[in-house]
């Protein structure tokens, strides 16, 4: 079976499990990803009615963590996402959150190798409005165009995340459509200095460039404060200005907010338009959570969220 | 450093001296640092108090905000592990702030310029001592750099002064 065939046997699978829970009346909307401009962005879709599931896609253009929408799709009822490992990991951080209950969610979820970064492919020559659709072959991204097949490598064009995910199957899912490949995560990509100096100046350069757009922001579904600090008038975390070092500060409380809590999507660097390495800066936090506290979280629905408990034996300052 | 302050020929310029921002909770470490005072224990004069209700108190955003204005050190104490007048308010702190500390680290800040501990009320030679330890220490280390490259004026506020 051709690669292109195993893809739309699992699309076929994903409409049709979204349709049953549809008409059913089991959810009353689904989350999932249409076709959007070009083949490799998909656009994420919330359907409400059977006969619209037919829109519904799935390739390695679905690069959104739609767990970004669920709170607000769960005030309306239940509802069915079709989640990557890392939509799931997120979904499970809202349960662990009590964001959202678990029954509130109809998890479809799908085995996904890895997505495609179009910023990356245009980086790697591709043009992307050639292209007429894109599927894996194992671990592999294929893109199809009127040429032919191109793989021009995983690490080339893959969505930077994808290259460091370790959880290419779901943590949670209430049906399992495709199976991930063993793919080992790819390290040495972390474009962080070693050193302390060289840290401070890295970041002091980085943030400088910072517009304050917020998307970081936006698109992250850990971000669901109703009143962010960096809006706040009082306290004045921090100042709208967009300098050096109210920027750094925005980025350094946004991380600590983050830290226990990331699930590592990579949604904030994919969207940041002037390409802050802010996926590092997580990556390198949730790894010291993990270490002091054996946390890693969106895995466990069960799990208490990282900061909202305590052993006597933490880590500490000597008594 | 007396003699440091003199430059020849010139007026008296005032040396660096570092500045640390010092955060206790009400009940342990406040009261510490004013035993520390009542018993006319003397400690170096770098340190600026902050007073809040209990270590658990203590947001990163306070610490990230002293470096960002310039502090050369952030000092945080509050009550002994069991000590805590809140019962466990000190306990989320530790977690919080050790979490902290390696991400200051991360961010270039070295971990020589923040300190995290517990002083009970009881403990003013102890107050006195890690304000004495922290002060020399960043002496050795200089000042702070700074989180962000120097300051530009705005683009429309340039245009403004021509």
């Amino acid at each position: 079976m051709s690669v292109q065939a195993v893809l739309a046997n699992q699309l076929a699978e994903v409409r049709r499990e979204a349709r049953r829970v549809l008409e059913s009346g089991e959810v009353k909307t689904v989350l999932g990803y249409r076709a959007g401009p070009t083949a490799v962005r998909a656009m994420p879709a919330l359907i409400t009615r059977p006969e619209d599931t037919d829109l519904l896609v799935w390739s390695p253009a679905c690069a959104n963590n739609l767990g970004l929408y669920v709170r607000q799709a769960a005030l309306e009822g239940k509802v069915a996402v079709v989640a990557k490992g890392c939509d799931a990991r997120s979904i499970v951080m809202l349960i662990q959150e009590q964001q959202i209950p678990r029954e509130s969610v109809y998890i479809i979820g799908v085995a996904c190798p890895g997505v495609v970064d179009p910023d990356r492919l245009a980086d790697a020559g591709i043009r992307e409005e050639k292209l007429t659709g894109a599927s894996w072959d194992g671990a592999e991204i294929v893109l199809e165009s009127p040429e032919g097949e191109a793989r021009p490598g995983r690490e080339s064009i893959a969505k930077m995340a994808c290259l460091t995910c370790d959880v290419h199957t779901p943590p949670l899912y209430d049906i399992l459509i495709g199976e991930a490949p063993a793919i080992e995560p790819v390290d040495g990509l972390s474009p962080i200095p070693e050193g302390t100096e060289d840290r401070r100046a890295f970041w002091a350069k980085q943030f400088d460039r910072c517009v304050r757009c917020y998307a970081c922001r936006q698109v992250c579904p850990s971000c669901y404060c109703t009143v962010c600090f960096a809006d706040r008038a009082s306290p004045r975390i921090v100042s709208k200005r967009i300098r050096g070092q109210e920027n750094w500060m925005y980025h350094t409380v946004r991380a600590m907010h983050m830290a226990g809590r990331c699930v590592e999507c990579g949604e904030c660097e994919r969207v940041c338009p002037v390409g802050i390495p802010l996926l590092q800066m997580m990556r390198e936090l949730g790894a010291e959570v993990d270490e002091l506290f054996a946390f890693k979280p969106g895995m466990d629905p069960e799990a208490e969220p990282v900061f909202g408990v305590f052993k006597n034996e933490d880590e500490g300052p000597e008594p | 450093m007396p003699e440091e302050n003199q430059i020849a020929g010139q007026e008296t310029v005032k040396a660096w001296e570092p500045r640390i921002l010092g955060i206790l909770c009400n009940w342990c470490s406040y009261a510490g640092a004013d035993l520390a005072g009542s018993a006319r224990l003397s400690y170096p004069a770098n340190v600026r108090i902050v007073r809040v209700p209990c270590s658990g108190r203590v947001d990163p955003s306070f610490v990230l905000r002293g470096f960002m204005r310039g502090f050369d050190g952030v000092l945080i104490s509050g009550c002994h592990p069991g000590d805590c007048h809140y019962a466990k308010g000190n306990y989320y702190a530790r977690r919080r702030l050790t979490v902290l500390k390696k991400y200051l680290v991360k961010m270039g800040i070295p971990e020589e310029r923040f300190q995290f501990q517990w002083v009970s009320a009881s403990e003013g030679g102890r107050w006195a001592e890690s304000v004495s330890e922290m002060t020399e220490r960043l002496r050795g280390l200089g000042p702070f750099q700074g989180v962000a490259l120097q300051d530009k004026p705005a683009p429309h506020r340039e245009a403004a002064a021509v």
